[in-house]
């Protein structure tokens, strides 16, 4: 029972600090791609749909348009953009016939709509960056589950130092609020992508176990022995697809587990 | 229309990751990168490599890139009525707007 509690401790730190690799990768890419403007544009977009019955594409070819709608730069621009004001008179320059009602109602409809796609596509994003790098790292959840299982060393390891790391690191990271319409310095990406080749290397030193079989696996792969290569191939694909999975959860559930479970260790719980 | 052709786009898309999937891989022992040399990777491998680079490319382009959300249609081509054309049904309860409000309200509400 005792290593089974151990295991798990190590198996949620190991996925703890898979999901912070994540979390960071994505917050990389996030700021590089600017997708809350984007999700921000669209919305206007539809309102002017809405309102004028005309797409974006026509309302801008009509020469009527003043040049300056046209060239409107959209990156980093945040939800001050949608008062009803100002939307009221920006629709009216785009079309004198456009039915500008009640657009306070409306615009809170909006608003409320580029939050939630913003979030479902850093959800989105975060699910495809964890499977990108359990996949092509073969990081499998499998073989890490069962080396933990069956090493004692490693178990006692994981689920103790580098558990407690892994929380301190989890804490640290929850502790750093982005707001997704500021703009990112170059000194702070910079130093992101640093903390993300950090971590990363760091992972890969303390997690070598269950990583990357797939790439030198030359003996599955001598002439007669198709049946157990194909086997060893969907064992480990099927492997690191759950792990990308699990990993793209999200930190805080990693978090909250490893907690509950340090909890019941032998050390904390005598304590 | 326009969902007919999003649904053939997708077959084509569809066809098209099948086909690299089973193409690729008995070719392994051509694939030669300039720099790198000759790929010492089996067609497993490759196999392996290219379904994981679908999925990943498949994840992001349906839910973050391009075809994460539809655009909208315009509602109608006589859209908005012009003065003097047929006024939609309107029904109108309560208070009558202020004469000096410069934008139209129309009580059909709002969404």
């Amino acid at each position: 029972m005792l290593s089974l509690i151990e295991t798990l401790t190590g198996f949620t730190a190991i996925m703890l600090m898979l999901s912070l690799l994540v979390k960071t990768l994505t917050s990389v890419v996030k700021n590089q791609a600017d997708y809350y403007s984007d999700n921000l544009k669209h919305e206007v977009q539809r309102l002017a749909l809405e309102t004028t019955g005309k797409t974006w594409d026509t309302l801008m070819q009509n020469p009527n348009t003043p040049d300056w709608a046209r060239n409107i730069h959209w990156d980093r621009l945040g939800d001050q953009f949608l008062t009803p004001a100002y939307m009221g008179w920006f629709l009216k320059q785009l079309d004198q016939n456009a039915r500008v009602f009640d657009l306070d109602t409306r615009l809170k409809i909006h608003v409320a709509n580029v939050n939630y796609a913003f979030q479902l596509r850093m959800k989105n994003l975060a699910l495809a960056l964890g499977l990108g790098l359990c996949l092509f790292g073969n990081i499998n959840a499998l073989t890490i589950w069962k080396s933990l299982y069956t090493d004692q060393q490693l178990r006692a390891t994981f689920s103790a130092p580098y558990a407690d790391k892994a929380a301190t690191l989890a804490n640290a990271q929850a502790t750093q609020g982005t707001d997704p319409t500021k703009k990112p310095t170059q000194d702070e990406l910079d130093s992101q992508i640093k903390s993300l080749q950090k971590n990363m290397r760091g992972f890969l030193t303390d997690v070598s176990f269950g990583i990357g079989r797939v790439w030198r696996a030359n003996a599955q792969n001598e002439p007669g022995n198709e049946k157990k290569s194909v086997e060893f191939f969907l064992y480990e694909f099927l492997g690191s697809l759950l792990t990308g999975i699990m990993v793209s959860i999200g930190a805080p559930y990693w978090h909250d587990i490893l907690q509950a479970l340090s909890a019941l260790r032998p050390d904390k719980a005598n304590a | 229309m326009k969902r007919l052709k999003m649904t053939k786009l997708n077959a084509v898309i569809l066809l098209v990751a099948a086909l690299f999937l089973f193409v690729l891989p008995p070719f392994t022992p051509y694939i030669d990168i300039p720099k790198l040399g000759r790929i010492p990777l089996s067609g497993m491998q490759i196999f392996y490599a290219v379904l994981s680079l679908e999925i990943v490319v498949a994840v992001y382009i349906f839910g973050v890139g391009v075809l994460s959300r539809t655009q909208p249609q315009p509602i109608s081509a006589g859209y908005p009525p012009q003065p003097g054309s047929s006024p939609a049904p309107t029904v109108q309860p309560g208070p009558t707007p202020p004469a000096q409000q410069s934008t139209p309200v129309t009580p059909q509400g709002g969404h």
